[in-house]
């Protein structure tokens, strides 16, 4: 763990850029976020009585839940990032105090409003079963692409950080592993349709 | 005009992220709608995008989970001993207010029936010092903290009257700063002074949906049932609300 992670002092609007810059600074923000709000577990778990173990998996999902909401700029700072923070882990939490951890990854399924743009153009996410089915089609490609994906696609890393976590000779090997990978991904999709 | 396909289809990230130009935008737009093929192929795009998002959060949550094992015991918030030595100081207030209650009811022929009952919904909430801010460098209010956590009520308050006169600090911790002074005043039956605390907190705050609940069992013990009711009720109609249960039942109990 970086000592950057342990750093507090970030303001909440430095956060939400560092979030949506995506590559190395997103790292850096998500390892901060992890320790910002650690203070609300003892809260949320004497209140609702839940174990360790889901205290900690409703936590990692709100902390997920909570860069979506950034990613889609739902979030843009108008409350305290910590309140906004808090509401979440408590619906979160609740909902697995309900529900007795049988929804474990459920709530990161959500895909149907992830990017509203997407939604109003196809309105093809709306079934949690739809986002199960992209899950295992990702599952199918080998390591080596979904990470090249993944960095690309969620972590937001730029072509030249993506060859030199994966190791490739340079910009262009990235960009052209991260198109072959993505046309192996829509082929896998095809299969199902 | 009528540039390939591969040409449109290299502008789709952008337009999905809302980073075409008008005139870029409007481009698209009437090829999308001039080629199926083209349409078909935006659809597989995003499936493949969404694709790739729900694996990223899926491995983000994995990343999360496991950074809690590289944590040592110490800084791990809560622990099992808490607990447990929170409980027992829980038993004993049930116990010490269970007689209070009841010789309060028996000298008081205007209590409503519902203060019996009322003393199995009413425990502290837990203020633990060791999860304070580390920050925290405000002494009248980790003394504070702890004569509540003693049940020395009075000597809370007076400690928390300090607290108030830091501004900042109290600005920042009023949601913790009233519902402590609140549920002391409620512990001393001043219910006017508890009910004025916990109004001061404002509905976005985290410790809201907690002063909720004690402001309505405070209304209870008061015995403005009307007023508790509009408090549970609101607690009942929140989908999340920790209390949600309890809430309904006491509703039952008012009716009753």
């Amino acid at each position: 763990m970086s000592d950057l992670s342990r750093n507090t002092e970030f303001t909440d609007a430095e956060l939400l850029e560092m979030i949506v810059a995506g590559g190395q600074k997103y790292q850096q923000a998500s390892e901060i976020l992890f320790h910002k709000f650690q203070g609300f577990i003892p809260k949320v778990q004497d209140k609702l009585h839940l174990s360790q173990t889901h205290i900690q998996d409703a936590y990692s999902d709100a902390l997920v839940k909570l860069i979506r909401q950034i990613k889609l700029k739902k979030f843009r700072g108008e409350s305290k990032l910590s309140t906004y923070f808090f509401s979440i882990f408590n619906n979160t939490a609740v909902d697995v105090s309900r529900k007795n951890s049988s929804n474990k990854n459920i709530v990161t399924q959500e895909l149907n409003d992830y990017n509203l743009r997407e939604r109003d153009l196809l309105q093809i996410l709306e079934a949690k079963s739809e986002a199960k089915n992209l899950m295992s089609k990702m599952a199918q490609l080998g390591t080596t692409c979904q990470k090249i994906l993944m960095d690309w696609g969620y972590y937001g890393y730029s072509m030249e950080e993506i060859a030199k976590r994966a190791k490739l000779a340079n910009e262009g090997s990235a960009r052209s592993m991260k198109f072959k990978c993505l046309k192996k991904l829509k082929s896998l999709l095809d299969v199902e349709a | 005009m009528n540039k390939d396909l591969e040409y449109y289809k290299n502008k789709f990230d952008d337009y999905l992220d809302g980073h075409l130009n008008p005139e870029q935008l409007e481009e698209l737009k009437t090829e999308l709608n001039a080629r199926p093929n083209l349409s078909a192929e935006l659809e597989r795009h995003v499936q493949a995008r969404a694709a790739i998002r729900a694996f990223g959060e899926h491995d983000q949550k994995d990343k999360f989970n496991s950074m809690f094992d590289d944590i040592g015991p110490s800084e791990n918030p809560p622990n099992q001993p808490k607990t447990k030595s929170a409980l027992i100081w829980a038993l004993l207030g049930v116990a010490v207010l269970a007689a209070l209650f009841l010789f309060y009811n028996n000298s008081k022929s205007t209590s409503t029936n519902i203060n019996k009952p009322l003393i199995a919904y009413l425990e502290d909430p837990s203020a633990n010092l060791t999860r304070q801010n580390a920050k925290v460098s405000n002494g009248d209010w980790l003394a504070g903290l702890e004569a509540y956590n003693n049940q020395s009520y009075s000597q809370a308050l007076e400690y928390f009257e300090k607290v108030r006169t830091d501004e900042a600090f109290a600005t920042d911790n009023t949601g913790q700063l009233n519902l402590y002074s609140g549920v002391c005043n409620l512990r001393l039956e001043n219910h006017d002074k508890a009910i004025e605390a916990f109004k001061t907190v404002p509905t976005n705050n985290p410790m809201f949906d907690e002063v909720q609940w004690y402001l309505a069992l405070t209304y209870l013990q008061k015995g403005e049932n009307k007023n508790a009711t509009l408090v549970l009720q609101a607690i009942v109609d929140q989908s999340s609300h920790f209390k949600k249960g309890e809430a309904k039942e006491l509703l039952l109990r008012i009716k009753e």
